[in-house]
């Protein structure tokens, strides 16, 4: 059920997101813009957080108007439980200059880590793994 | 005889009490002279102390006595400490009060040596004291005890009280209540009354004879399905009054309710007979508990789903029967205190108990008769559910294994445990692969990425004896994808009604447990709960506890930052003031100040990730040394 609602919602957004012009944002008012409405709090403080935007990890970064729609759109208007999904923003708090100001921000996140083979400590877990099933292996046998 | 020592050349030293003494008998003369001449009296200052010869006319050849006969020779708290030792309680946390100062006093000077087994742990509050055994218990499998004084240590513990209940774990709390005390808002007729919705047990004994056997079955109702808190109020007067001839009664063991040794024949045979059974293993009593799942799981070859990522009392996550198997289509699956899809056996839930104890109909939820409501993920009862205690019955069911088992069933079984340790130990490697992989994004972030807080944590942990001992819902389990859940207390689980302030605490229970027993306790703290009772760091200095204590630190409380924004949005208004209230800015808390203000040595706060390993270096040397540590570390938000 999940999934056809949120299947639904980006039928929405793509069909929406043909009303709305294009224009470019300016990254550094959208990072504070970002930063003053909390963006960080599920996102990270560089788009790495829970519900990732660096890299364009979320399918509603496809364009300017898909994101701006996507901000209008994405919350529920008749919540019944505390919920840590998306809030929706009206025009008269993220106006459409704020919303490209901000999809041009976080069109800016990047993540870039490195390979698990050159993160030290994640080789050294995998590979202490290894001996451990290894040992028990061993001791299968005995 | 003490006598006074006198330098050839100076006046005689007097103790305080001979000064005091001295200073009534100048007073008592200064009296009677004061109506012969009052315009000459001396002032105090020029009053000589009386001379030798002054105290030989005055107190002659006497001598003080060695010993006075005192009015109680055996108290009847001693007898109390008895009961404790004889329990194996090995913990007794208080804050101090008037209420129980006989049970205190027997605590650290009763016994050879006194302050052992039960030793007396200062906790900086009632809550934190509670919250101290309910990590102890979680940890051990059985309770330490905590005292309470009267009405108002009753209240300030109440919330732990609650969640101890809520989360099943074993305490045992003595109320001190003195009705004769001035401060009368401090009693009660019935203190218990004020806990009692959600303890298991308690008993207000009128008598010394009747005090200590209610000890001994706080402690058999604290530890016995529903395991909870039980509660004792013991009246000062019996603390107080002698004892004379009265022994401390046998302790007598609980027993448990087991399942039928049809049923456990029944189980046997079904286990024998399956092609792939399953054991879906939930939280045991204790260790022993575990050793026999261990013993069953072997015997029948069975693949084993665990809560040993979860919480405490669970099956070892690596052992080779750990994981789906070698196959999923299980035949028969049984749950021993977890969900079973053809037989469960789980002891009896606190609803057993909840209505005798909430008659005032307070209803807590999740205790509560209300069948549609039930914990998240549980399932309605089977029709083939039984309500015993699985520990317990765990051993009819093995005798009836082994004498069941043919030989040709033998040599089936270790084909099957062999495919299955295959299978899960490759399963167990393209997890954790998987998982890594999952937390390579955001590796140098900063502030620092949690999943690197427990991953760069880990190899430095992992060769130790360690126990992880604070819940870590709000900062993304990655222990449970990351690291090896092997030992009993290897993961102490959630805060059982999820109530604030519960970290430091448990964590400090957790770590009194493991001081004896060259364990170290990792505690991920949560800012905002540190902040509700932070004096447990000074009890952890105080005792030398081996805890690491590493801060999520993402100054704020941040599940409500998140529900606050999802509020604003549904509202249309916008979530750039949804700080307020919800964040602990302006000024920033300095954690490192905080422990050092408490006597723990700390570092931080650390932003860069590539500093992480060191300081980790640093703290589990010194918690190995028996030194708690802290290191602050600026987080993500989750």
């Amino acid at each position: 059920m999940h999934r056809s609602v949120t299947g639904s919602l980006t039928a929405v957004v793509l069909l929406c997101a043909a009303t709305f012009a294009s224009a470019d944002g300016d990254p550094q008012r959208g990072e504070e813009l970002y930063l003053a409405h909390g963006c960080y709090a599920c996102h990270g403080y560089d788009g790495i957080g829970r519900r990732p935007l660096a890299n364009d990890a979320s399918p509603y970064m496809a364009d300017e108007t898909v994101f701006i729609t996507y901000l209008r759109l994405g919350g529920d208007s008749n919540p019944s439980l505390p919920s840590n999904a998306m809030p929706s923003y009206d025009s008269a708090v993220i106006n459409d200059e704020d919303g490209s100001d901000l999809y041009a921000y976080v069109k800016t996140l990047v993540d870039d880590p490195p390979e698990l083979q050159d993160i030290r400590v994640f080789t050294q877990i995998l590979e202490r793994a290894r001996e451990a099933g290894d040992a028990r292996s061993e001791d299968d046998r005995d | 005889m003490a006598t006074r020592q006198r330098s050839p050349d100076s006046k005689p030293k007097l103790s305080r009490r001979g000064f005091l003494g001295s200073s009534i008998g100048a007073a008592a003369a200064l009296t009677a002279r004061a109506s012969e001449a009052q315009d000459e009296s001396p002032t105090p200052s020029e009053i000589a102390p009386p001379g030798e010869a002054q105290l030989e006319r005055d107190v002659g050849p006497s001598q003080p006595p060695q010993a006075v006969e005192r009015a109680v020779q055996r108290p009847g708290s001693d007898l109390m400490v008895q009961v404790l030792k004889e329990l194996g309680i090995e913990y007794v946390a208080a804050n101090p009060a008037s209420s129980f100062e006989g049970l205190q006093e027997s605590i650290v000077n009763y016994g050879n040596p006194p302050n052992t087994w039960p030793e007396l742990i200062t906790a900086l509050h009632e809550e934190s004291a509670i919250d101290m055994a309910a990590g102890y218990a979680k940890a051990e499998g059985v309770p330490m005890a905590t005292m309470l004084h009267g009405t108002i240590g009753t209240q300030h513990a109440s919330m732990a009280i609650y969640q101890a209940y809520q989360s099943q774990t074993p305490i045992v709390i003595l109320i001190g209540r003195d009705d004769t005390f001035f401060r009368q808002e401090q009693t009660a007729n019935d203190i218990a009354g004020l806990v009692r919705p959600f303890t298991k047990w308690d008993a207000l004994p009128r008598t010394l004879e009747e005090c200590l056997p209610a000890i001994q079955q706080a402690y058999n109702e604290a530890i016995t399905p529903p395991r909870g808190p039980a509660v004792v109020v013991v009246d000062a007067e019996l603390q107080y009054q002698e004892a004379g001839t009265l022994e401390v009664p046998a302790y007598q063991m609980p027993t448990y309710p087991t399942i039928s040794e049809q049923a456990a024949s029944r189980i046997a045979t079904a286990l024998l007979e399956a092609d792939n059974p399953h054991l879906r293993v939930g939280r045991l009593r204790t260790p022993d508990g575990i050793a026999a799942t261990i013993e069953l799981a072997e015997l029948i070859g069975a693949s084993v789903t665990t809560r040993a990522t979860q919480g405490p009392m669970s099956f070892p996550q690596s052992h080779p029967l750990t994981g789906p198997g070698a196959s999923s289509d299980h035949d028969f699956v049984l749950g021993l205190e977890a969900p079973g899809r053809d037989t469960a056996i789980n002891g009896p839930g606190l609803r057993t108990a909840a209505d005798a104890r909430d008659v005032t109909g307070i209803g807590f939820g999740f205790i509560r008769q209300a069948p549609d409501i039930r914990p998240r993920g549980a399932r309605p009862p089977g029709r083939n559910d039984l309500v015993a205690d699985a520990q317990a019955s765990l051993p009819l069911i093995i005798a009836e294994v082994r004498a069941q088992l043919s030989r040709d069933g033998q040599t089936r079984i270790a084909e099957r445990s062999q495919q299955h340790a295959r299978a899960n130990r490759e399963n167990r490697i393209n997890e954790l692969r998987a998982a890594l992989e999952a937390r390579r994004s955001g590796w140098a972030s900063s502030p620092v990425s949690l999943a690197r807080v427990y991953a760069e944590l880990w190899p430095h942990i992992s060769e130790e004896d360690w126990c992880l001992s604070s819940p870590t819902i709000f900062s993304g389990r990655h222990h449970a994808a990351l690291w090896v859940h092997d030992r009993p207390y290897s993961y102490l689980g959630v805060h059982g009604a999820g109530g604030i302030g519960y970290g430091i605490g448990a964590s400090a229970g957790a770590a009194l447990a493991a001081k004896h027993r060259d364990r170290i306790v990792v505690n991920i703290q949560c800012d905002g709960d540190l902040n509700y009772a932070p004096g447990s760091l000074w009890t952890a200095a105080h005792h030398e506890l081996p805890l690491l204590t590493i801060m999520h630190n993402n100054r704020g409380y941040h599940q409500e930052v998140m529900y606050l924004h999802y509020m604003a949005g549904v509202r249309g208004r916008g979530t750039d003031r949804m700080h307020i209230g919800t964040t602990l800015r302006n000024p920033d808390i300095s954690y490192r100040t905080m422990a050092d203000a408490y006597g723990v040595e700390a570092e931080g706060p650390i932003s860069d990730p590539e500093e992480l390993s060191d300081a980790f270096v640093r703290g589990v040397a010194a918690v190995k040394d028996g030194r708690p540590y802290l290191i602050d570390v600026l987080t993500q938000p989750r």
